[in-house]
């Protein structure tokens, strides 16, 4: 049988299952595919395939969910930036430091997430055709929290080495860099109390090795905001 | 809410339409014997987005579509085969609980063994009833009348073998 596999030419109609050769490695990269897009529930699958594989044959980094992400309701609204798909844009991006325009929205619209969506965080700094990429990030950041600090959450958990749920810790020069970052674009936060307090984090950032934890910031919320 | 969610919980499923897509490849991957099939992929379904974007026609809407249909109970092969039709159509149902069990299916489906084997004819079943159509419209409909016969009878026999 196996033989009578091997040398028979393919005819163009098939009559039964031995005259099908499987390619051995069909089977793991079908595997594959479909446990990412199970986790990645893509809005738009064939986009999304396309981007997969795209990115697979270029050794690219995938543009896969780390894990499935809950509101799966949302998928019968519009597709909008959600923590994990920040996360696996900065995945792909944030190695190159600066990120040029059109690669982003190449990569925005491979997650199947709207332009307009886009051109709206763009909007708000002015940026030419190249972004720097943890600029972008904030930005994004700042669209999925309500507030400056609850952004910046979003921010650490993306950033941090820490596993998941834990104390989420990035080093101070990031978070000052991100905090100070977006007061600017927020414009409506005095310089003073910015510097006051990121003066307060790195106290608690110096005892901590100069990483900055969720709580350090999180706690002062209702004092400051 | 940014806890882990424990697993049972969420409902496993594939995004509507991602099925079609996946057979569509398969079929051709199976039928071309790409050397490298990543790359085959890559530009299958590049090739599938511009066609969609050149014509309006969405081949997820349709594959989605499809696969409703599909999951409806229907019946077209002899013995055996029936009933795995049956529980196929069963898995493709949109209850949660059938969703995943098509899930766990296709995570695990082991290609080398002879169920796969049966289950790839199967595919190519319903490939051969989507070409079918088409020829139809062709008036090609002798042929695929010798064709459909003569594909039933030797899947017939390969199931039982493969039992």
């Amino acid at each position: 049988m196996t033989e009578h596999k091997q040398t028979m030419p393919l005819p163009e109609t098939m009559f039964c299952a031995e005259q099908i050769r499987i390619p051995p490695e069909l089977p793991n990269i079908l595997k594959e595919f479909t446990k990412a897009a199970i986790r990645t529930q893509p809005h738009d699958v064939l986009q999304w395939s396309a981007a997969y594989f795209s990115a697979l044959s270029k050794g690219e980094t995938l543009p896969v969910k780390e894990r499935l992400e809950m509101p799966l309701a949302i998928e019968k609204t519009d597709a909008v930036l959600t923590l994990e798909l920040l996360k696996v844009l900065h995945k792909q991006l944030s190695p190159k430091g600066m990120v040029n325009v059109a690669e982003l929205k190449e990569k925005w619209k491979h997650l199947c997430l709207p332009e307009e969506q886009l051109e709206a965080i763009l909007q708000l700094d002015n940026f030419s055709e190249e972004v720097e990429w943890m600029k972008f990030l904030a930005l994004g950041c700042s669209v999925l929290g309500k507030s400056l600090l609850s952004s910046l959450k979003h921010a650490c958990e993306i950033l941090t080495k820490d596993p998941e749920g834990g104390a989420a810790r990035i080093p101070f020069e990031t978070f000052s860099f991100l905090y100070s970052y977006l007061a600017s674009i927020d414009g409506e936060i005095p310089k003073e109390e910015v510097e006051v307090f990121l003066h307060k984090i790195k106290e608690e950032a110096d005892k901590q090795s100069g990483m900055v934890l969720l709580r350090n910031f999180l706690s002062q919320a209702s004092t400051l905001f | 809410m940014k806890m882990s969610v424990p697993f049972s919980i969420t409902t496993l499923r594939l995004p509507p339409g991602l099925r079609n897509l996946l057979e569509g490849l398969v079929m051709e991957v199976l039928r071309l014997q790409p050397p490298d099939i990543v790359g085959f992929a890559a530009q299958y379904f590049q090739t599938l987005l511009e066609q969609r974007e050149a014509t309006s026609a969405d081949p997820v809407v349709w594959g989605a579509q499809l696969e409703e249909l599909q999951s409806q109970p229907f019946s077209q092969e002899p013995g055996k085969d029936k009933e795995k039709g049956k529980e196929e159509a069963g898995g493709a149902a949109p209850t949660e609980g059938a969703c995943t069990k098509l899930d766990e299916d296709i995570l695990d489906i082991p290609l080398d063994d002879p169920d796969a084997n049966a289950a790839a004819a199967k595919i190519q079943a319903s490939f051969r009833g989507h070409m079918t159509r088409k020829k139809i419209k062709g008036g090609e409909i002798d042929r695929k009348t010798k064709d459909t016969e003569c594909a039933n009878s030797t899947r017939g026999g390969d199931l039982r073998n493969g039992d």
